[in-house]
């Protein structure tokens, strides 16, 4: 994987990944007009960092991000008109941190689909999930799912903001956790903030332990309590999994996934 | 023959007593039609068979192939052979019918070291789908969300097929299905059935699924007790005249099968 330096211009290529070291400065990314690429990056938080990704004109990017390291970040994208980005966001922190991702649609027809997995286990993570809609015809579907475990707490909102005058936009939030101890705890709110009367807004969320019934459903067809358990702990990996198209990457991502669901 | 063996079954849920003595025995090749009234204990049973924690074995034995299936767990018992096709299917949000339906397998294999390849998998799931004329999409689809009512019953369906039991219960598998849907799920289960050797226990309300899964007997629950047995010929005669006169002559009444209703253990149980 290619070392990610401060200022790199990316999203040259179709499929494009990278080892990035985060040392103690700000960082900014930019994707060109005119791409089409998925761009695999591999994190390692060595202090305290904000990271931006500005994305050109029409273009249409994909990006998998997943950071290890137990330090507090902040990562911001920038879309430009009529482009698109899908991005799978994943970290496994082991310490109290604040992650907060931050999405702003700059403008007209851009388009963003989001998909967090955040894990927690004898740590507090919070922060939040803020989606901006800064122009007219702007669209972003926002998936978060949240798991804690063994004294971990995760709390964290999604915001979406659709200002004044931003005709025809649309936004979706749809929060899971799952709390897999007595002792652990999810607080998550999916908020919208509309200013706007011409948008089609949507939110939802579910906290909770697992449904005995799915469990019960999945035993009844020959799974062990554990394996159900796990199936349905993996359900929450498996679309950023499905999303690491390289070997290399995706032998990194996935015992650093399946450690978070104990395995 | 393997058998299924019950004897003197009382099966309890939130401190109502709903199953009071069952005596029934299901061999494999066998088929029997589960019939009653609406909160009589037919899902009970089907659920006590399949270790639902919401019910609570009073007294009473289940055996199948001489073992002794209720000190088993839900997951022991699948994997031994018992197959419930249940009448409200739970949804499983994440995970697909092909990673549950492979994972089954699997589990249901390691024993005897003979896992399915997933290329052999794959062939034989796609295939399935066809036999039950199911979208082609539903094998990535996440387990029951956002499946139709005929979806869910044709996914239970299909998880029979692949997971080939030796005894299946079919709760109310034809509600929710169109007639044609009715035969397509039939045919499959008949195909299955006569494969395997497969014994059936089957609860319906309804003729017409009867008329293509021939039952070899008739068992009649009122107010969790087997109130009259017979052959196909009872079919006729509780789909004319009800089930009022079987009632009466048991000496049971309608009062207590509308307390049943009203404590019946959670939703989707009638």
């Amino acid at each position: 994987m290619t070392p990610l330096k401060n200022n790199m211009l990316i999203g040259e290529k179709e499929l494009e990944k990278y080892s990035f070291d985060i040392e103690n400065e700000n960082y900014i990314f930019e994707i060109p007009d005119n791409k089409k690429t998925t761009i695999l990056i591999y994190s390692n938080l060595k202090s305290e960092s904000n990271i931006t990704f500005n994305i050109g004109e029409n273009s249409i990017v994909k990006i998998v991000y997943f950071a290890i390291g137990n330090y507090s970040y902040s990562l911001s994208f920038n879309i430009s008109k009529d482009s698109s980005l899908e991005l799978y966001t994943s970290d496994n922190n082991k310490a109290n941190s604040k992650i907060v991702k931050t999405v702003n649609l700059l403008g007209e027809n851009s388009y963003f689909k989001g998909y967090e997995y955040i894990y927690s286990s004898n740590n507090i993570i919070t922060g939040g999930f803020y989606v901006n809609h800064l122009s007219k015809n702007t669209t972003a579907e926002s998936v978060l799912n949240y798991l804690s475990n063994n004294n971990g707490y995760i709390n964290r909102d999604a915001v979406a903001t659709i200002d004044k005058n931003m005709d025809n936009s649309s936004s979706s939030e749809n929060i899971k956790g799952i709390i897999l101890s007595k002792d652990s705890k999810i607080d998550s709110k999916p908020i919208l903030v509309i200013s706007c009367d011409d948008v089609h807004a949507s939110h939802g969320c579910a906290i909770g332990t697992i449904d005995d019934n799915e469990i019960y459903y999945l035993m009844s067809r020959g799974l062990s309590k554990e394996d159900s358990l796990k199936i349905i702990c993996k359900s929450l990996i498996s679309p950023i999994l499905k999303e690491a198209i390289d070997e290399e990457f995706y032998n990194l991502l996935k015992p650093a996934l399946f450690e978070t669901i104990g395995e | 023959m393997s058998e299924l063996v019950i004897k003197d079954l009382y099966a309890s849920a939130q401190g109502t007593m709903i199953l009071k003595g069952i005596n029934l025995t299901l061999s494999e090749g066998e088929t029997v039609a589960l019939m009653g009234p609406n909160g009589s204990g037919k899902s009970t049973l089907a659920y006590v068979i399949m270790g639902h924690p919401s019910y609570k074995v009073e007294s009473g034995s289940i055996e199948f192939d001489g073992k002794d299936v209720l000190s088993m767990t839900t997951d022991e018992r699948s994997r031994l052979g018992l197959f419930l096709a249940m009448q409200s299917p739970y949804e499983i949000s994440g995970v697909t019918n092909r990673d549950f339906i492979k994972q089954a397998l699997d589990k249901r294999n390691t024993s005897e070291k003979k896992l399915v390849s997933y290329y052999k998998f794959s062939v034989k799931l796609d295939k399935a789908i066809e036999e039950l004329k199911m979208d082609k999409d539903l094998a990535d689809r996440y387990v029951n969300e956002s499946f139709s009512g005929g979806e869910k019953k044709k996914n239970e369906i299909l998880q029979m097929k692949m997971l080939e039991p030796r005894i299946s219960i079919l709760d109310e598998i034809d509600s929710g299905l169109d007639v044609d849907a009715v035969k397509i799920v039939s045919e499959n289960i008949n195909e299955l059935k006569s494969r395997l050797n497969m014994g059936l226990l089957v609860v319906s309300h309804y003729h017409r699924l009867y008329e293509y899964i021939k039952p070899n007997r008739v068992v009649v629950l009122i107010n969790g007790v087997i109130a009259k047995e017979g052959d196909n010929s009872l079919l006729d005669y509780i789909d004319t005249n009800g089930y009022d006169e079987i009632r009466k002559e048991a000496g049971l009444f309608e009062e207590d099968t509308v307390e049943l209703l009203e404590t019946c253990a959670f939703k989707g149980n009638k």
